[in-house]
């Protein structure tokens, strides 16, 4: 019998259901949007740095392969592909000679797909990161060899995430966009001036099917936000 | 109306420091500042030289008009109220009140107390009210009487200075006109003496030019003594140089009631406290309102899902919420993943050699 709240621990959710809470509200919501009968591909972008996208693509991959939201058993296999299309920040530790191939490689044609796409800890999810950094970047992602790579990535998995770049800081974002069938803007609260999310929705005009509040937080009391 | 409240809360521990800071200053302010307060009046009745609507004094027009009565005593008075030493000879009229001993030299914090606690205030065109505010009703009072009676002394000694300076100069004029009154008078004098027969009256269209001469001479004579008689009745005018009581010439000013204080004090010492803690209250609250409003205007993020909404055409599907302290780079993303990174087991991405899943190259490779 149940004698303390200790025995029965807590009803709350803890910070990780919450978020994985959010981000199944996101995929439902998404896939409500478009249609996902075909291998379709998604890119998810922002208009500057450090307003989430990174995060919200990965979240989104993990939660979509882990729910195994798009599995039909018999029918398709629901793997999901998640992209790193930018090095914009080097990760903590990591060294350039060990870095993995990636994306950069596979447009070089020094590895095949095959060898650059690897398994992650999730079943259904794989991942394709960026690579070493290079110079030629954008040459690569204007190269036939990348429409070549996506085409293939359509015919392997049924859903494709790809982590672009930031809108304004490049003209790459729109290169890279005309490859995705669908755009996910995110937009942190509190930081990207209004302008700028207007500037960067016009950049990339009708792909753009949703967009994302990122960071949001709750400045007034609930007792005076009712309603909100 | 949110956006401000937002603002204001996302401030808040910026300016509720910065609104307790502006109290506190405030309460220390009224602390040294506020004191208890009595206010002691005097009415002054002013009137102009009894005789001066006789004799004409002052009578000179000018234009633009002068000043009534009442704003030029009250202006006079308020320039000497600015002289250290006007306010000290007040302050030793009273020096009971001001707890000054005999021959004991006045602070400066006294004259200081005189000169901003005083006003003199135009009630009417001969009238004046004399007003001072004190921490003690005695004191109030005596220093209003003070400076009456101080003021008055100097405004019969201003008078008598001039009327003494007036008089000076009349008298070296009358002084000037007597020895050309006696020059001609001896001119003529001399022109009978050597022409005894000739009289111009006898024969008046004579043009001998000693007849010519004699009329001339007579005409200055004339002209003197003129003169002499207006300088000598100018100096009946002003009068004698001594004052004599009920002196028709000079300005009159009197008390038309002794000063005194009301019985209560304006204000105690804990209202004017509170009165120091209100003014700053205030001026924190707004200068926390001018602060909120100059931040929310300038401030063109986005903010809410309303904000993105108006912005964008397309749907906003979520608004992902701030969550601290769940990032953990390098973790396995399992059941509730947390924004982790995608990591293979055994760290597999950090060879450039792991091969890929079993399942995936079966995949790939159709």
């Amino acid at each position: 019998m149940v004698t303390s709240m200790a025995q029965l621990g807590s009803f709350a959710p803890t910070a990780d259901e919450q978020i994985a809470a959010r981000y199944r509200d996101i995929y439902t919501r998404l896939l409500m949007t478009f249609s996902t009968d075909q291998p379709c591909v998604i890119g998810v972008t922002s208009a500057i740095e450090g307003e989430g996208k990174s995060t919200v693509a990965r979240g989104l991959a993990t939660l979509l392969a882990q729910d195994g939201a798009l599995l039909e058993p018999g029918q398709r296999d629901g793997d999901i592909l998640l992209v790193e299309c930018h090095r914009s920040q080097r990760r903590r530790g990591e060294v350039a000679s060990l870095v993995r191939p990636g994306l950069m490689e596979c447009l070089r044609g020094e590895c095949s797909p095959q060898s650059a796409i690897a398994a992650t800890g999730v079943e259904r999810l794989w991942m394709l990161q960026a690579g070493r950094e290079a110079a030629d970047f954008p040459v690569l992602i204007r190269s036939s060899r990348m429409d070549e790579l996506v085409a293939w990535i359509r015919r392997c998995f049924d859903l494709a995430i790809l982590d672009l770049p930031s809108i304004l800081t490049a003209s790459d974002t729109q290169v890279l966009a005309a490859h995705v069938d669908h755009v996910l803007l995110v937009v942190r609260a509190g930081v990207t001036p209004g302008s700028l999310v207007r500037r960067a929705h016009r950049a990339m005009g009708e792909k753009v099917v949703a967009a994302i509040l990122n960071d949001t937080r709750r400045d007034l009391p609930a007792w005076l936000d009712r309603g909100a | 109306m949110k956006r401000y409240l937002a603002t204001f809360f996302r401030g808040i521990w910026i300016y509720v420091p910065v609104l307790s800071l502006m109290v506190i200053a405030a309460t220390v302010g009224g602390l040294r500042l506020g004191y208890t307060k009595y206010d002691a009046t005097a009415h002054v009745w002013i009137e102009k030289p009894a005789l001066s609507a006789v004799l004409g004094l002052n009578a000179q027009q000018t234009y633009p008009p002068p000043p009534e009565l009442s704003q030029q005593q009250a202006d006079a008075l308020n320039q000497l109220l600015q002289s250290n030493s006007f306010v000290t000879e007040i302050i030793k009229r009273a020096p009971g009140a001001f707890h000054l001993a005999q021959g004991q030299t006045v602070p400066p914090e006294a004259i200081d107390t005189v000169r901003q606690g005083m006003q003199v205030i135009v009630l009417g065109p001969n009238t004046l009210m004399l007003a001072f505010t004190a921490p003690d009703a005695n004191l109030a009072e005596q220093t209003v009487q003070a400076t009456f009676d101080q003021y008055s002394v100097w405004l019969v000694s201003q008078e008598l200075e001039q009327r003494l300076a007036e008089r000076q100069y009349y008298l070296t004029q009358l002084t000037a006109h007597g020895k050309q009154l006696n020059a001609a008078k001896q001119a003529v004098a001399d022109a009978e003496r050597q022409f005894p027969k000739l009289d111009p009256s006898d024969n008046p269209n004579s043009v001998a030019p000693q007849t010519l001469d004699l009329e001339r001479l007579q005409r200055e004579l004339e002209t003197a003594q003129a003169q002499y008689a207006q300088t000598q009745a100018k100096l009946d005018e002003l009068g004698p140089a001594e004052v004599s009581p009920g002196d028709g010439r000079l300005t009159r000013m009197r008390l038309l009631d002794l000063p005194a204080s009301y019985p209560q004090p304006l204000a105690t010492r804990v209202t004017s406290l509170l009165a120091y803690v209100l003014i700053g209250a205030m001026a924190g609250l707004v200068a926390v309102l001018a602060a909120v409003a100059i931040v929310t205007w300038r401030d063109t993020s986005i903010r809410t899902l309303d904000d993105l909404e108006r912005l964008v055409d397309v749907p906003v599907i979520e608004a992902l919420p701030h969550f601290s302290g769940t990032r953990r780079r390098g973790r396995l993303p399992d059941a509730g993943a947390s924004h982790g990174e995608i990591h293979a087991p055994n760290g597999a991405f950090d060879s450039a050699d792991a091969e890929p899943a079993p399942t995936a190259r079966k995949r790939v490779s159709v």
